[in-house]
């Protein structure tokens, strides 16, 4: 009896390791714009303020526009995870909050990274996050990282 | 004050404080309700900000003042807020703003709270929320506390009281309700108490009851106590009511006592005067054994005064005294007072003066006696009480008709401080005056309460040493031509006609006495001794007078007058003078009413007999023979003494002769029964000649003729005679004998050898029943023995044996008996 409960303790714990494992895979990210852009660098906090809605203008004076990955992708739930600390469903219920007064301009949806990669290359205002293991196209889609979420540091 | 008072005062204390009293705690817990309010707002203030905080922190971040305001207008939408300021920070990202909104409604709000409004992303502060509560709400929820506090309270307080209320009825009130209806059904003839629940034992309402059936109880015992007491008193109260009632009888028992005294006192005194007057009339008397009687005399006469002014001042005492009103002649009076009087003030040595008006009418009325007896009284004091110098009778005529009587002397006089005490009854001066002067004390009372009678007053005026006055008015109407009823004297009467009285009275001395004197007077006097032989002798015998005693045995003098006037005609109408030591108002009008002319007092005033006499039968010898001249059997006089005498012309020897026949013939009548029985006509008619010639020669005229009826039936019709002849001549022949014994014996010059020769057997044998009734000490035999003897005996002897036999001295009696014997 004891060895059994010893063993499924062990199995939520090996699962819950795998997951973590799993996350951990995902956990840089770039934040990046056009690569004629003005902008150098941003802070952690313009990111943040950009992505959830509270910074209107980019640093240069822009109007910024900050793309999405597709609600529900485990992109998107892992950039804000990175990004806030929050869980995805926190995010949500806030722009819920806000869209309910009319007023709210959340960041624009996108079918998946090649339209994100294609829209920030040609738009200078757009703004974007991408995983880390894409790294290797920015360049040839004419991006460049402004930001980099590392969660592991 | 009264409880009604005490409880409204308590009702208003009460209800005046407990208003108080509300209204504080009302304020108390409103202002309680109050600082609560304010608490709460604060905390649902927080609650809401708390609520709202996520959407609010929102709206800050993202500096979207829509939401923000969307925010403000749900904080507002609750009562509960007055004003909100939603404030969001401006930074390097966000420009922030500004939101404040408040309630249009009035009162204003409280102190400010406010939250700062965090990143919903990381810890910066980006804005702060700012809200004041609504001091409305607060209001309005601090008075509905206080409201439900207040109401509840009350209603708690109410329904409490209720409880109390009823709690205390059913456990307090309605026992006292149920004590108190004990105690109002409670009765106090028994010892019950009143009986209360076990629980009030112990509590005070138990110790009111307690004490209350204490109290029952004292009360029960206190009513059985009062119970026995109020038996106790009915008792005593009845026992005086017996006393009282005893006391009544023997009041009456002495009225009757005295009255009957009064005359057994003076019939034997009106014998000892009698016989001393009669005695003093003799000239034979030696002059020591005059003056001897002459004071024995003296001394029974003051004796009579002295009982005559006692049942005076008994008879004043109980109002029973009456004047006697008649006309009279003063002068006369004054005159007769002052010769009587005179002597005793010439014995003294005084001047005895009577000074009265010159022109005095003829007659007064009033009450001549009374008057006397009042003068008499005065003038006698005033010569007692005076040892030298004059005694003054002075009359003065005033006006109405008054006269003042005045009687004055130079005597010892009368202190002044004792005057008033001399008029009260048995009193004299002092005990001294009674010692030096003697005297009853009666006089002047008696006077005085006379005097009070005819309307007067007896007034005194006296110095000491100096001399006294009494004096006193009264009215004396004169009346003009109204005879005056003068005393008549002897010497007119002794010119009367001789008279046949009868004489009816128990006592013998009494007879005796008025006998002599009528004698005296040339009257013929017989005698009876009670009223039954009067109504025998009146019809037997013509009388022009009876005189009868009034208290008699067997037959009594109303009963007898009464009698005799229910008689046949000439007889009814013989005068009755009553003879009576009674001499009371009411006894008068009783003999009055019986049928009696007048009524003479004893001691008979033989003056005053005379005048009454006189007034009475003015034609005496013409009524004393009328009866004569209607003869038949039945009238017939029983015996005829008259003729008698007349036949004998010899006093003693008739009597004698008489008493012969009757001890003859004692035995007649059994040898009569014995022949008629035998039917030997012969024998019958023998006897009855012989009787009747015997009869007839002494004038038993009804026997004569009924003898000779008799004898004609004999002869007529042989043995065929009629029973009733036998019977009529039986009775006729036994009421003569009894009248013949009853005969009173005439007077002889030696009594008593010729009264002991008369009938000397039958007076014998009278005499051992005398002696034999003594032996037996029996005074009644002995009475009626004695009187039987009476008739046939006389002599000092024999008055000496009635005086023995009623002094009870029944050993003298023998003696006096065994000589009377030995003397026969």
């Amino acid at each position: 009896m004891i060895s059994r409960l010893i063993l499924r303790l062990l199995l939520l714990f090996s699962t819950h390791f795998i997951a973590v494992v799993a996350m951990s895979s995902e956990s840089k990210w770039l934040v990046v714009v056009h690569h004629e852009s003005a902008l150098t660098s941003l802070t952690h906090k313009q990111v943040m303020s950009l992505f959830l809605g509270r910074a209107k203008f980019l640093p240069s004076g822009e109007r910024a526009r900050a793309l999405d990955f597709p609600i529900g992708s485990d992109v998107r739930a892992g950039f804000y995870q990175s990004l806030t600390g929050k869980n995805i469903a926190d995010i949500d219920a806030y722009w819920a909050r806000l869209q309910y007064s009319g007023k709210a301009s959340p960041p624009v949806p996108m079918s998946g990274s090649d339209q994100i990669l294609q829209l920030v290359g040609k738009e200078s205002s757009a703004i974007a996050y991408l995983p880390s293991h894409l790294q290797s196209q920015i360049a040839e889609h004419g991006l460049k990282v402004v930001f980099t979420i590392d969660s592991q540091q | 004050m009264k409880i009604r008072q005490l409880s409204h005062f308590i009702f208003f204390v009460t209800a005046g404080g407990a208003l108080l009293l509300s209204i504080l705690f009302s304020i108390a817990v409103y202002f309680i309700a109050q600082a609560e309010a304010v608490k709460d707002s604060k905390t649902m203030s927080n609650d809401l900000i708390s609520a709202v905080n996520a959407s609010a922190s929102a709206a800050a971040f993202s500096g979207n003042d829509s939401v923000a305001n969307d925010v403000i207008d749900g904080l507002l939408s609750t009562d509960l807020i007055y004003s909100v300021r939603f404030f969001a920070y401006a930074d390097e990202v966000s420009d922030g703003f500004v939101v404040f909104k408040e309630t249009e409604q009035a009162g204003g709000g409280l102190d400010d709270i406010t939250r700062e409004l965090i990143s919903p992303f990381d810890d910066d502060v980006i804005g702060e929320l700012t809200v004041k509560p609504n001091r409305a709400w607060v209001a309005s929820e601090a008075a509905d506390r206080a409201l439900f506090l207040v109401t509840m309270s009350v209603t708690v307080i109410f329904g409490s009281s209720l409880l109390a209320a009823q709690v205390i009825r059913i456990l307090i009130t309605r026992p006292i309700v149920k004590a108190a209806k004990q105690v109002n059904s409670i009765s106090l003839s028994d010892d019950a108490g009143i009986e209360i629940p076990a629980y009030l034992n112990e509590n005070e309402i138990g110790a009111l009851i307690d004490c209350f059936n204490t109290m029952l109880y004292g009360l029960h015992s206190a009513i059985l106590v009062e119970r026995s007491l109020r038996t106790d008193m009915e008792e005593v109260q009845e026992r005086l009511e017996q006393a009282k009632i005893e006391a009544e009888r023997a009041t009456i028992a002495k009225s009757h006592f005295l009255a009957n005294m009064s005359h057994e006192i003076r019939t034997p005194m009106n014998s000892i005067i009698g016989f001393m007057d009669l005695a003093l009339e003799s000239s034979k008397l030696d002059s020591d054994s005059r003056q001897q009687l002459e004071i024995a005399n003296h001394s029974a006469q003051y004796l009579m005064r002295l009982i005559n002014d006692i049942l005076d001042v008994s008879k004043i005492e109980s109002g029973k005294l009456e004047l006697d009103e008649s006309p009279f002649d003063l002068s006369e009076l004054l005159s007769e007072i002052k010769e009587l009087m005179g002597i005793k003030a010439t014995e003294k040595r005084l001047d005895l003066r009577l000074t009265m008006p010159a022109n005095l009418s003829r007659a007064y009325s009033g009450d001549q006696f009374r008057l006397r007896q009042i003068l008499i009284n005065l003038v006698g004091n005033a010569i007692k009480f005076t040892q030298q110098g004059t005694v003054e009778i002075n009359v003065e005529s005033g006006v109405n008709d008054s006269f003042t009587f005045a009687v004055c002397d130079t005597g010892i006089g009368i202190p002044e401080d004792k005057i008033q005490h001399i008029l009260a009854p048995f009193t004299q001066v002092d005990a001294s005056i009674t010692r030096r002067y003697g005297g009853s004390g009666l006089g002047t009372t008696i006077s005085a309460e006379l005097i009070g009678l005819m309307g007067g007053e007896l007034l005194i005026e006296s110095e000491p040493d100096v001399g006294s006055r009494f004096y006193f008015t009264i009215s004396l109407p004169p009346c003009g031509t109204m005879v005056i009823s003068k005393a008549i004297d002897g010497k007119t009467i002794s010119s009367l006609n001789h008279l046949t009285i009868l004489v009816v009275d128990d006592t013998n001395e009494n007879v005796k006495l008025v006998k002599i004197r009528l004698e005296k007077q040339g009257h013929t006097v017989y005698q009876a001794s009670n009223g039954h032989e009067a109504l025998e002798l009146v019809q037997q015998h013509p009388f022009d007078l009876v005189l009868m005693d009034i208290n008699m045995p067997i037959m009594g003098g109303i009963e007898a007058t009464k009698a005799i006037r229910q008689l046949a005609a000439p007889i009814c109408d013989v005068p009755i003078i009553a003879m009576t030591a009674n001499a009371l108002e009411e006894e008068t009008r009783t003999i009055i009413a019986a049928g009696m002319d007048d009524v003479v007092t004893k001691p008979i005033d033989f003056q005053r007999l005379f005048s009454v006499i006189t007034n009475l039968v003015p034609n005496a010898t013409l009524t004393a023979y009328q009866g004569e001249k209607t003869q038949s059997v039945d009238n017939t006089q029983l015996i005829d003494i008259q003729f008698g005498l007349a036949t004998w012309q010899d006093e003693q020897g008739y009597h004698k002769a008489l008493f012969n026949f009757a001890e003859n013939n004692q035995s007649l009548a059994n040898q009569l029964d014995a022949l008629a029985s035998a039917r030997d006509s012969d024998g019958l008619l023998n006897e009855l000649h012989k009787l009747k010639g015997v009869a007839a020669n002494l004038g038993c005229q009804r026997l004569t003729s009924i003898c000779e009826i008799f004898e004609q039936d004999i002869i007529e019709s042989g043995k065929g005679w009629p029973q009733s002849d036998l019977d009529g001549l039986q009775t006729c022949l036994q009421k003569t004998l009894d009248t013949i014994h009853n005969l009173p014996v005439p007077q002889s010059k030696e009594p008593s050898s010729e009264s002991a020769v008369e009938g000397s057997s039958n007076t014998l044998e009278k005499l051992n029943q005398l002696k034999v009734a003594c032996e037996k000490y029996d005074p009644d035999m002995a009475e009626i023995a004695f009187s039987e003897l009476s008739s046939s005996l006389s002599g000092t002897e024999l008055i000496a044996l009635g005086t023995a036999i009623k002094n009870f001295d029944f050993n003298l009696a023998i003696r006096l008996v065994d000589e009377l014997k030995h003397k026969l």
